[in-house]
């Protein structure tokens, strides 16, 4: 269990905290942003909110999961911004350029950052959270801020996305089935 | 052997090099950014509105032709709304100062013109994914080809834009959105290696007046009067042109400079810096909103274009667009509250109906909803 405090924590906690968390923030934010500055940019971004929060934090160990949630937040708000710099992006993904083979020139390694980037960014970061973060959907919508009935889609159009852009290559996980939709016909983003 | 999604995602960064986190650095970017957020919540809560005067005053002083020069006289309650208080939608309501209208499936793209809202739905069906949404609500369908895949408006005029690629070269196609006519197609070339035919869209067209701007793939533009087909290079790669001011980005490989240049000739008029997210022109090219990425997150300021002191936006990182009569308008950070904000830096806000878990974001003008 995570220790708690009757107070704030300190700011050697902070450094800790830091310490701890910034190798695996990294590799996640490594795999959202697809470029190793950038990443490095926006696990500091993450810790520093973090930071300004750190007077109101009561649980070092929740410190954690605040600066994941930072972390993703601050990578869709930046593709959000991004995505307004030239970068128009079109209505549906991309057919993927079959004639790249996502295996490289070399024919060993496949190049998954560069497959990842072509996912739509909602997509991409629920791949990152539940297949290499491990976090259940639950926990991916709540890091979201979703629903965990979006989660699912997403998660279902990502994979059918990175089967058609990995082939056979990739053994990828069956998507949980989304609830039935209980709406009467209201548009559902 | 297949290998497992999850395992190839560790086997791709785990092995990485981990760069040494600046811990005290940090601490003081949160420092920086408690400060601010403190600074920040009190300027919009002591705030007072600032209506009309700007937004009124900026059109007024435009003399572009009849459209635009009737917005203005009518003196109609609902368009001076519409440029005072914006136009942007949530899901399928779609807002247009104090009118406002609901489209299903809802828009992705919001072009604003003088005369309204140009709205952009994918999968539309009967084959119209364009319509106008005037001030008043009334909703139109545009019969601009569905495969525009993509239209710019001109806030001073009812127009709209947009490049039809071809190889080598394009196509520059002049929309009047009020009377639902073509009025130009000019042919224009399009050196470079992009697009080639692609309809994949990484190029737009910017509506200014009588002039089309078009980016080529050699870092310039090309400008182009539409009434008379003349065209003209230019040296820069404008992102936004307004009242013959444009901003310009130039990614030189390490990083993105922005500097404001006079549309005419290229020539530099202010260089904005390193380190930018976006900028946003105001209609009558005199103010651009600025995001800049400081490490400890993004700051938003309008600064005049041709130089002067930097007004903070506190609560907005980006997701914001101009109204067509010089305000900035858009959703605070995480929150449902709308804010608009004058070239001073006054602001009001508003709450938000409509959002959501389904629909968290507000889809301001000029950008398009991703996913």
């Amino acid at each position: 269990m995570a220790p708690r405090a009757s107070r704030s924590p300190t700011d050697e906690q902070f450094a800790e905290l830091v310490h701890a968390a910034w190798p695996s923030l990294y590799r996640t934010a490594v795999l959202l942003v697809h470029d190793h500055a950038l990443a490095e940019d926006l696990v500091q971004t993450a810790l520093a909110r973090t930071y300004s929060r750190w007077s109101g934090i009561r649980d070092v160990g929740a410190a954690r999961a605040y600066a994941r949630r930072a972390l993703v937040t601050t990578a869709t708000s930046w593709f959000r911004r991004r995505s307004f710099r030239g970068e128009r992006p079109t209505a549906e993904l991309p057919e993927p350029d079959t004639d790249h083979d996502p295996r490289g020139p070399t024919g060993d390694r496949i190049d998954l950052m560069a497959v990842l980037a072509q996912l739509p960014p909602r997509q991409r970061a629920v791949v990152v959270l539940r297949y290499y973060d491990d976090l259940s959907v639950e926990e991916t919508a709540d890091l979201l801020g979703v629903s965990t009935g979006t989660v699912k889609s997403q998660t279902s159009a990502a994979l059918g996305n990175l089967r058609r852009l990995l082939g056979d290559g990739v053994e990828l996980p069956e998507p949980t089935p989304p609830h039935p939709s209980l709406t009467t016909g209201g548009h559902r983003g | 052997m297949a290998e497992r999604l999850a395992d190839l995602l560790h086997r791709t960064v785990d092995d990485l090099p981990i760069p040494h986190p600046d811990t005290p650095a940090i601490a003081a970017a949160g420092r920086a950014r408690r400060t601010r957020r403190r600074v920040g919540t009190i300027t919009a809560a002591a705030v007072v509105v600032a209506v009309a005067g700007v937004g009124t005053a900026v059109v007024a002083g435009l003399d572009d032709g009849p459209t635009r020069n009737s917005h203005v006289a009518t003196q109609d309650p609902a368009d001076e709304a519409y440029a005072a208080l914006g136009a942007w939608a949530v899901g399928e309501h779609v807002v247009v100062g104090d009118g406002s209208a609901d489209l299903s499936p809802a828009p992705h793209h919001l072009a604003q013109t003088s005369v309204g809202l140009v709205t952009q739905q994918f999968g539309s069906t009967g084959g119209k994914p364009f319509s106008l949404v005037r001030p008043d609500g009334t909703v139109t369908p545009l019969a601009i080809p569905a495969d525009a895949w993509s239209v710019a408006g001109d806030p001073r005029g009812a127009r709209v834009a947009w490049l039809e690629p071809l190889v080598k070269e394009g196509r520059i196609h002049v929309w009047d959105v009020a009377s639902d006519k073509e009025l130009a197609t000019v042919r224009v070339d399009l050196p470079g290696e992009l697009p080639e035919g692609s309809t994949s869209g990484v190029r737009e067209v910017q509506l200014d007046g009588d002039f089309a701007y078009v980016g080529t793939g050699r870092r310039t533009a090309q400008r182009v009067d539409w009434r008379t087909g003349d065209v003209k290079e230019l040296p820069f790669s404008p992102v936004a042109v307004h009242d013959g001011v444009a901003t310009s980005m130039n990614d030189d490989g390490s990083s993105t400079g922005w500097t404001v240049v006079d549309a005419a000739t290229g020539d530099v008029i202010r260089d904005l810096g390193r380190r930018i997210s976006t900028t946003t022109l105001s209609p009558d090219g005199d103010h651009v909103v600025v995001v800049r990425s400081d490490g400890d997150g993004s700051v938003a300021t309008i600064e005049p274009t041709a130089g002067g002191t930097p007004v903070e936006l506190p609560g907005f990182t980006g997701m914001s667009s101009w109204s067509v009569g010089g305000r900035v308008v858009g959703q605070v950070d995480g929150t449902s509250t709308l804010r608009r904000c004058d070239v001073d830096g006054r602001c009001e806000d508003a709450p938000i109906p409509w959002i959501d878990e389904e629909n968290p974001l507000v889809l301001p003008a000029d950008y398009l909803m991703l996913g």
